[in-house]
């Protein structure tokens, strides 16, 4: 192994390494996914199982919930956020970089207030965390849900703020959208792994918005 | 870089960024990391106190276990700012490019108490550290097998009895999740990819500064009164213990978090760091090990950390999730705990297969049998292992109608698992076997392995596990498998790596003396511990049966005698790399393996000085016409010595 054949191919490794920062890109979201998915599977199975052993008939006795308005506006506030980051998507592969970094903002600055509802409503709660089983488990859910948002929004706010640094420099190659630099490739694979790992996040808002608020 | 005592001659930067050394008292490193993480601990703790000072339970019990698990949070970002690992963050936050690029290292030890970028310097932090891990935990089972001396007369008082049984398991238990995937799934990994980088460098660093920090608050728990709940912590007794308890929770939440980062790291550089030509068919199965251990990890470790939570909520908020009578059940936990819990013993013994595999293809000189048979084993034991966690609550009160769905599920997964243990017997069969000290070490992994595989599908059985729940007999089959399994291959690949890792060679005579005192120690302490559950002696009871404490007395001093055995090879370890430092040959042991295949031992900073392109498989020993593993270039190949530094 110490010589190089005549006849070995050439390696560039730059493209290399790049390309294997954007399949890393992909696996980190979905591997972001798998981790979220546990982490509220965790909850999601404290919920089906106090609710189905219903222990001294104390799960819900009084059929209360948290503030079925607040968590409206909470899950409206997410799928809104995953729905514009989702269009400036769309519009940044037409080449509008502003309209992407309008529309993203918006989906912070949406996120972020889900977040800050979240923690509002968990601190005027009607009942006791201990009162009963489904009050356990919400003041369980709520705190990693404003968590995860939060950490989901600062991923989004490091690549608007990439995006906004990049301007200039990537413009006359057709914007972030459009320009076929690696560093354009890059964030690119790194938004892209963003919004569907959002979107997943927005599957899980519903689901548990059904859990707590609806059944 | 790896293990460099030489003298620093480079200034380095002062800029503090991770991965270089700076000047001043100020730059990151774990003096600023432990500064800021005390402040952040008393930060956190007069919060708690500001926050629940005047809660009636606290007022009422005098224990504010919110300003201790507040203090705990602080400590970890304090622990990490001062680290660095914080600066990084901050400037994405500022729309900064992503920095690929790795600061040159400065020689010198300081760097090994830096948080770096350099997957070798982490996968040394992480040897060492874990090692920390282990003696500790194995003091404190001495100091349990020391108590069971005498049935009557007692050293330790029954409390601080089990606090030491809770601290050794938990440790243990944490310390066994990271001990192959650490060490050598970070150093190696990427050298046998043949790639010059990792996916996620700064996760990577954050997963072993997770373990100092978790280690110290773990070890705390024994000046706070400990945690009597044991290692698996069941509620309600959990809920009940004092402070202790919460470092149990923190201590194995950190933990979960670095396995979180270390797997996210390790799976994404091997599925797409892989050198041109290096298929899936080419992969070493250390590789498939760590995949499949990562996989798993990511999908059980945030279970844990929902049960952890849990715990920690109906013990600071007033939850009432574990407790019955407010509408909790105290199985939550159990379900929660063990959905993590029996992956985990997977996520042990993964590694250890995977490097047993990998290992003893070399010193039989024959290629591995059934290369994607051990592939497939270690998929299947991964996938498996999350369909079997009820098998720990047969005695709990669930449906006797779920038994025999676990107890199948169980006994189905002695089926890959008898796939990895035959494919090495296939590649022993008819191999001319060098017994070098790793070889040594393998061959009593699958010693040891049998006995602790056959007593796992006895103990899988309903009828069975129901009469040996609870009992030393259970212990001992666990022991077997992980200590047994694990350890062992551990301690071989500390043997077979020490070379490249060090660019020192180890003496194989000293090897051999403690290869064969702890096998002979380690089996004539675990054997009859099997032989002590059957006859009735419980775990976690200081106190047991007059007619047992002969076979008590001989493990007791059989575990001395294993105590001495590893303090030998800590002593001969440490002095062959400090003091006598006899240089390494290249690829000592004839391995095909890309990662011997480096201009020096230790590897230079890069790895490889081109892209190597690979062209068979590392395991065609008996193939003459087999092609070298991989077209590279390596500096000085026909030069025996190739350390850079030390006496070479």
């Amino acid at each position: 192994m110490s010589e190089i054949t005549e006849d070995r191919p050439v390696v560039d490794e730059v493209q290399l390494y790049h390309e294997a920062a954007l399949g890393s890109h992909w696996w980190g979201a979905r591997i972001a996914i798998g981790l979220v998915m546990t982490l509220f599977g965790g909850i999601a199975f404290a919920y089906f199982y106090l609710r189905s052993l219903n222990s001294h008939g104390l799960w819900d006795p009084h059929g209360q919930t948290a503030s079925t308005l607040m968590g409206s506006l909470i899950l409206t506030l997410v799928l809104l956020s995953a729905i514009l980051n989702a269009y400036g998507n769309f519009r940044l592969k037409k080449g509008s970089t502003i309209d992407w970094q309008v529309a993203n903002i918006t989906a912070l600055l949406a996120g972020l207030f889900a977040a800050g509802f979240q923690i509002w409503e968990l601190s005027r709660l009607n009942f006791f965390p201990g009162a009963f089983g489904y009050a356990g488990v919400y003041v369980a859910f709520a705190p990693v849900y404003s968590g995860v948002i939060i950490l989901s929004m600062y991923w989004l706010e490091t690549l608007i703020a990439r995006s906004l640094r990049n301007a200039r420099a990537l413009a006359s190659d057709g914007g972030v959208g459009l320009s076929s630099s690696m560093m354009a490739e890059n964030f690119r694979s790194n938004l892209e792994g963003f919004s569907y790992y959002w979107a997943f996040m927005a599957i899980v808002s519903v689901v548990f918005f059904v859990l707590f608020y609806v059944l | 870089m790896a293990i460099d005592f030489s003298k620093e001659t480079e200034s380095g930067s002062s800029s503090g960024t991770p991965g270089t050394s700076g000047k001043g008292i100020f730059s990151p490193s774990i003096i600023t990391g432990a500064v800021a993480g005390g402040i952040g601990y008393l930060f956190g703790h007069w919060m708690g106190n500001a926050i629940a000072g005047g809660y009636p339970q606290v007022i009422g019990s005098g224990q504010n276990d919110v300003a201790i698990c507040l203090g705990y949070a602080f400590a970890v970002v304090g622990w990490f700012a001062g680290l660095g690992a914080l600066n990084y963050p901050i400037k994405k936050m500022l729309g900064y490019e992503p920095d690929f690029s790795e600061p040159e290292l400065k020689p010198g030890w300081t760097k090994y108490f830096q948080y770096t970028q350099d997957h070798k310097i982490v996968g040394i932090q992480y040897l060492f550290g874990m090692l920390v891990y282990f003696f500790t935990a194995g003091l404190l089972a001495l100091a349990i097998r020391t108590e069971l001396l005498s049935p009557t007369h007692h050293i330790w008082g029954p409390s601080t009895y089990l606090e030491i049984v809770g601290e050794h398991g938990t440790m243990m238990m944490m310390m066994m999740t990271s001990v192959v995937l650490g060490p050598f799934g970070n150093f190696m990994i990427p050298l046998m990819i043949g790639s010059k980088k990792v996916a996620f460098p700064r996760l990577e660093a954050a997963s072993f500064w997770f373990t100092p920090i978790s280690y110290v608050i773990l070890l705390s728990a024994l000046w706070q009164g400990g945690f009597q709940s044991g290692w698996t912590s069941y509620a309600p007794l959990s809920i009940q213990q004092g402070v202790g308890q919460d470092a149990y929770i923190f201590g194995f939440g950190l933990q979960g978090l670095s396995m979180v980062c270390a797997s996210t790291n390790i799976v994404a550089t091997i599925i797409n760091y892989r050198a041109p030509g290096m298929t899936w068919n080419r992969l070493n199965i250390m590789g498939w090990s760590m995949l499949s251990l990562g996989f798993t990890m990511i999908l059980s470790v945030p279970v844990l950390i929902d049960g952890l939570y849990v715990l920690t909520l109906d013990r600071t908020a007033q939850t009432s999730m574990l407790y019955g009578p407010h509408g909790g059940s105290s199985f939550l936990w159990e379900n929660l705990f063990w959905f993590f819990g029996h992956p985990e013993v997977y996520l042990l013994a993964i590694p250890g297969f995977g490097m047993v595999a990998e290992i003893i293809p070399v010193f039989a000189r024959k290629p591995i049998f059934g290369y994607k048979t051990s592939a497939a084993g270690m998929i299947g034991l991964a996938v498996l292992s999350f369909f079997v966690w009820q098998h720990h609550l047969f005695q709990s009160g669930m449906n006797p109608d779920m038994r025999p769905l676990f107890m199948l599920t169980t006994e189905l997964i002695s089926i890959p698992t008898g796939f990895i243990y035959l494919v090495g017997m296939g590649t022993l069969w008819k191999a001319r076997i060098r017994l070098t000290v790793p070889m040594l070490f393998m061959l009593g992994v699958y010693f040891n392995f049998l006995f602790g595989g056959l007593t796992g599908v006895y103990v899988s059985d309903v009828p069975i596990n129901v009469t040996v729940h609870g009992s030393f007999f259970v212990m001992a089959h666990f022991h077997y498998t992980i200590m047994g399994g694990v350890i062992f291959a551990f301690f071989g690949a500390i043997y077979y790596y020490t070379p490249l890792v060090t660019g020192f060679q180890l003496n194989q005579k000293w090897g051999k003396i403690h290869f064969w005192s702890m096998m002979i120690s380690f089996n004539s302490t675990f054997l009859p511990l099997f032989a002590v559950g059957l006859l009735g002696q419980p775990r976690r009871v200081f106190e047991y049966a007059q007619r047992l404490q002969t076979l008590n007395d001989w493990v007791s001093i059989s575990s001395y005698v294993l105590g001495l055995s590893l303090t030998f090879f800590v002593v001969t370890f440490l002095w062959q790399l400090v003091v006598t430092r006899t240089p390494a040959v290249r690829n000592p042991w004839g391995s095909r393996s890309l990662e011997w295949h480096v201009d020096s031992y230790p590897p230079p900073q890069h790895n490889f000085k081109t892209v190597p392109v690979v062209m068979a498989g590392p395991y065609e020993y008996a193939d003459l016409d087999a092609l070298p593993m991989a077209d590279i270039v390596v500096e000085n190949a026909d030069k025996d010595v190739v350390r850079t530094g030390g006496k070479a």
